[in-house]
């Protein structure tokens, strides 16, 4: 073989080594890319699942004491933030303020428990809480996996060369689902089986 | 010559640049040859174990569903549902098609315990039902450090729960048992007790007396060897199920 088809070989050689990087690595961004948008769903799904409780909640607390207006006002008021939420902070923070305003709910109905037994002795209670408190572990999960993605996507379009392609192409950074550590105190269900 | 250098090193480059970081995890046990029974804390009786893998792996073979039980010592610092969680995945109970793994958590240490439940099984395990099945047939019995029993008596009420959401009639399957609520414990009467111990004792030294305790002793090898049998029936996996934290926990 002459130098010339050889030095012509390699070109070739390279060309489609790079040709199929570009593609392995647009196709890598847009999975990764489609992943952070099924994680996303994944936190919607468990938040909607929240707020279809929350009405049963509302109404033990109603059911056992008139005058928590105040706690149950706090629940309206996030659920309503959050509702209004459209980018990932924002989620967060209405999120976070409906964890409180409900773990405030139940830290009271377990205080109202201590003197009256009928609370304790409640099955819907109990199921409550423990859909509740399901409810939150689900959201937990599913926060750390949209994270996760995130993370794994905002990685990829930062890196090179793929950071490259991310550009060339629009793929922008996704916001992280960030929980305050308020959040991350569940209520502790176990006080109405300790005695 | 020069060329070829070049497009070696590229190709190199290339290589090196789209090598995946990994992610170091944290670590859980790896599962025991049985797979259906991890009794890390060691409280479970060796009979407990074989009815445990025995119904367990026949669940499996008529709804694909695995009912896993782990018991530890200690899970350390983690959080009780981090830690099921990251172990129920690790693991991969339940298939990789329907999710439908269930794990049975005890940790003596700290004294809680928790079902975890996969994705497929949360309709037919729902919070609620996960902790109404410790409160009534785990707890009583944990808190009288009876294990064992709680164990079992909550193994088996997953187990119904698990074969009626499949349409099986837990009647026409044979070697399971109903569970047992945990109120007051189960006991057999005590005389019961006593003049069965005392007739076994007469029989042991009748048996040393006559024969040198030859029966006594074949009978001990039996047991023993029975026990080693359940632990033996080659390597199980996991199906490659998953979940998003659905179950329950207590304390007690």
């Amino acid at each position: 073989m002459k130098t010339g088809t050889k030095v012509l070989i390699a070109i070739a050689v390279v060309i489609i080594i790079i040709a199929g990087s570009i593609i392995s690595g647009y196709n890598g961004l847009v999975s990764r890319s489609e992943k952070v948008n099924t994680a996303s769903s994944q936190i919607d799904n468990q938040l909607q699942r929240r707020n279809d409780l929350i009405p049963n909640l509302v109404a033990t607390v109603k059911q056992y004491s008139q005058h928590e207006t105040e706690i149950i006002n706090k629940i309206t008021e996030a659920r309503a933030k959050l509702a209004g939420a459209n980018t990932m902070p924002e989620i967060a923070e209405a999120d976070n303020e409906l964890n409180i305003a409900v773990n405030n709910a139940i830290g009271r109905l377990l205080a109202l428990a201590e003197d009256n037994p009928e609370i304790k002795a409640n099955q819907s209670f109990i199921i409550l809480q423990d859909e509740l408190a399901g409810t939150e572990n689900r959201i937990a999960t599913a926060r750390r996996g949209y994270n996760e993605a995130a993370r794994d996507y905002n990685t990829r379009i930062r890196r090179f060369p793929t950071n490259i392609l991310a550009g060339m192409f629009d793929f922008e950074k996704v916001d992280y689902f960030e929980a305050s550590e308020g959040s991350k105190q569940n209520p502790n269900l176990n006080d109405l089986f300790d005695n | 010559m020069l060329h070829k250098r070049l497009s070696i090193v590229l190709l190199c480059l290339l290589v090196i640049l789209f090598i995946p970081i990994t992610v170091q995890a944290a670590t859980y046990p790896a599962p025991t040859a049985s797979f259906y029974v991890n009794d890390y804390a060691g409280v479970l009786d060796s009979q407990t174990e074989q009815y445990i893998n025995n119904a367990a792996a026949a669940l499996e073979n008529k709804t694909s569903a695995q009912l896993v039980v782990v018991t530890s010592i200690n899970i350390g610092d983690q959080g009780l549902e981090d830690y099921s969680l990251g172990l129920f995945r690790e693991w991969k109970i339940g298939s990789a098609d329907k999710n439908n793994g269930v794990l049975i958590l005890l940790d003596i240490g700290n004294r809680q315990s928790r079902i975890e439940v996969g994705y497929g099984l949360e309709g037919a395990l729902p919070d609620g039902k996960t902790g109404r099945i410790q409160d009534e047939y785990m707890l009583p019995y944990f808190s009288q450090n009876n294990f064992n029993q709680g164990i079992r008596q909550g193994f088996n009420a997953l187990l119904a729960e698990i074969y009626n959401e499949y349409g099986f009639d837990m009647e026409s399957i044979s070697g399971i048992e109903a569970p047992i609520q945990g109120t007051q414990g189960i006991n057999i009467p005590t005389p019961i007790l006593i003049i069965g111990g005392i007739l076994i004792g007469i029989l042991i030294i009748l048996d040393f007396k006559f024969t040198g305790g030859v029966i006594t002793i074949a009978l001990l090898h039996i047991l023993a060897r029975s026990g080693r049998r359940g632990g033996s029936g080659g390597f199980k996996k996991g199906g490659g199920g998953s979940g998003g934290g659905g179950g329950s926990s207590r304390r007690w």
